[in-house]
Formats: C-alpha cells, structure tokens, sequence
C-alpha cells in the first residue's frame, strides 16, 4: 500500500486550544430605563456574562454595596454626583466590594471635568448614549477581563 | 407562496388570544415603546407586535407601517407561530414560503423578517414580536438574545393584562 506522506517544508498545524470560558460575574445594574435595564440584565444572563443585580437608582445602589461583594459596577450618569460619590465610596474601600473592582458607566455626555474625574475614579468603559443594549453587553463582557496592565502582568 | 399553515393547537390558540380581550383594542405605551426600543435598537424599518387571529394578523403595537391589520393567509407570522423558536428569513425572495408573497412582491416589499413567538404560559401561541426590513439581513447570538428578552417583555405584559381583567 503506497503511503502519502506530507511534504516535509509544511508547517505542523498548531493545536485548537480552546479559548477559557469565564464564568458569569456579579453585577451591579444601575439603570433607570425600565425596557434598557431588563433587556441588558436577561441577555447578560441568558448568555451567561453576568447575574446582573438591577436597581434604578443610586440610593438603592448605595445600600446593596454596603452589605453585598460585586465583581463590576455598570452605573448610569442620571445622578452623576451621586454615582460619582458612590464611586469614590468603593475606591477607597467604603464598602463590601473590592476598592479595585472594575467599573463601567454610561452618561449623556462627558465634558473634559467629567472625564478626569473618571479616569481619576478608574472607570473602565464609558459609554454615551444613545447606545445599543449590543454597546452595553460587550462593555459587560470586558469587564469580565482583567484590567489590562494586570494582564500585561500576567 | 405557502400559506400560512394552521397550528395544530389552534382552537386552544385561539381560545386563549380571545381570553385576553386585548383584540381591537387602541395602542397603548408599555407595547409601543417595546416596537420603539426595537426599532431603534436593530435598525429596523417595521417592528410589530402581531397578534394571529383565526382569519388575520392584528397589530397590538406597530412601527413603520400604518395598516393595523392584514389577512393570516399571506402572514410570515402565521408561519412563526408554528414553532417557539425565532423564525428568522435573510431573504425572503430566497424563500420558497415567501419569494411571490404580496407584501415581498409589492408594499412593504419585506426582504428580512424575524419573528419571535409570543407564547403564554398555558402554551398558546398567540403572536409575534417582529422585526422587518426591506434589505436582505441576518441577526448574530446576541441579537437573537436581545430580540428573545425583549419577545418576553411583551409576553409578560400580555400576561399582567390578562390579569387585570
């Protein structure tokens, strides 16, 4: 029987290696837009990103971070001294979740004030609206992965 | 043309749509702003909320278009009710359901539809949330997701309005 052997100048094929599947994270949804926020919290869990939590407003926000651990922030602008100082709150280690959690927020705009003030606060996405439940789902899903420096690190 | 074929279930379809004495009755805003988000979220021209009676189609909440009604027979959501899962045509001139319908070969000129089944709890069938468009398109996961948890507000809004009667 004749064998074919492959030509000796082709390279080895690499081997598929599968790509690591993260598992859902614990999420914190502020959002006061009724259709926005159940949209994005049933296909974030349909599609195993997150267990969102929801809330429409910072105050309850507020209360949820001081007694329960998020991994991520998903925070509305709407009240934006108040999501800023909740913010604050978390960096500097005023609540149960971790001061380096990853942070993501969405606003109608953002003036050069507002935006230092974010990148003071490490916020690792902005969105402005108008957005996509799409724009917010693959903000989710970043904030899954590790802070890019760490993972410069690693 | 096929037209669209009559579930099995359908007297207990039926029986149940008519159970929600929400036939014929005016717009109302918890539907309109789901076609609205929709609409604007899919970059849609026409997004329904089609509700399939025994003789036609009946828009509960409608974008882009301004009959409030058009007959079963003709209807891509006669087809969609037939299964639980979205019912997705690319093309429609590439469908043997669809390619001499009247609403492809003339006004609308439908090329793309989606529609997702709207199914109560009981089982029922009773409708669609449909997306439309006059170009050819296809939807990735995340868009059948997106179009999937928006089908369910609309069923839980059917569902708080059966309860209110």
């Amino acid at each position: 029987m004749a064998v074919i052997h492959a030509p000796q100048s082709l390279p080895p094929k690499p081997a598929v290696v599968p790509a690591p599947v993260l598992p859902p994270i614990e999420l914190l949804l502020v959002e006061s837009q009724f259709l926005l926020r159940r949209t994005v919290a049933a296909v974030a869990r349909d599609m195993r990103l997150a267990h969102p939590r929801e809330v429409t407003a910072i105050e309850h926000a507020d209360s949820l971070v001081a007694i329960c651990r998020f991994d991520a922030l998903f925070l509305s602008l709407d009240e934006e001294e108040a999501a800023l100082a909740l913010m604050a709150r978390v960096r500097s280690g005023d609540t149960k979740c971790p001061r380096d959690i990853p942070i993501a927020v969405t606003a109608a705009a953002c003036a050069t004030p507002l935006a230092l003030r974010l990148k003071e606060l490490e916020v690792r996405r902005l969105l402005l609206r108008p957005f996509k439940v799409k724009g917010v789902l693959d903000a989710i899903a970043a904030l899954r992965n590790p802070a890019p420096e760490r993972a410069a690190a690693a | 043309m096929i037209p669209a074929p009559i579930p099995a279930d359908e007297d207990h379809r039926i029986a149940a749509l008519r159970q929600l004495l929400i036939l014929d009755t005016p717009p109302e805003g918890r539907f309109d702003r789901v076609v609205d988000f929709a609409s604007g979220e899919f970059e849609m021209p026409i997004v329904l909320v089609s509700l399939v009676d025994s003789q036609r189609q009946w828009f509960k909440a409608r974008v882009g278009i301004d009959a409030c009604e058009t007959s079963r027979e003709d209807s891509f959501c006669g087809h969609a009710i037939l299964s639980s899962d979205i019912l997705v045509v690319e093309d429609a001139l590439r469908d043997a359901r669809f390619h001499d319908n009247p609403f492809v070969t003339g006004t609308p000129y439908i090329r793309f539809y989606a529609g997702a089944p709207l199914q109560l709890p009981g089982g029922a069938t009773v409708g669609t949330l449909c997306l439309i468009d006059t170009r050819p398109r296809q939807l990735d996961e995340t868009d059948l997701a997106i179009l999937g948890a928006l089908r369910q507000l609309v069923v839980d809004e059917l569902v708080a309005h059966e309860q209110v009667q």
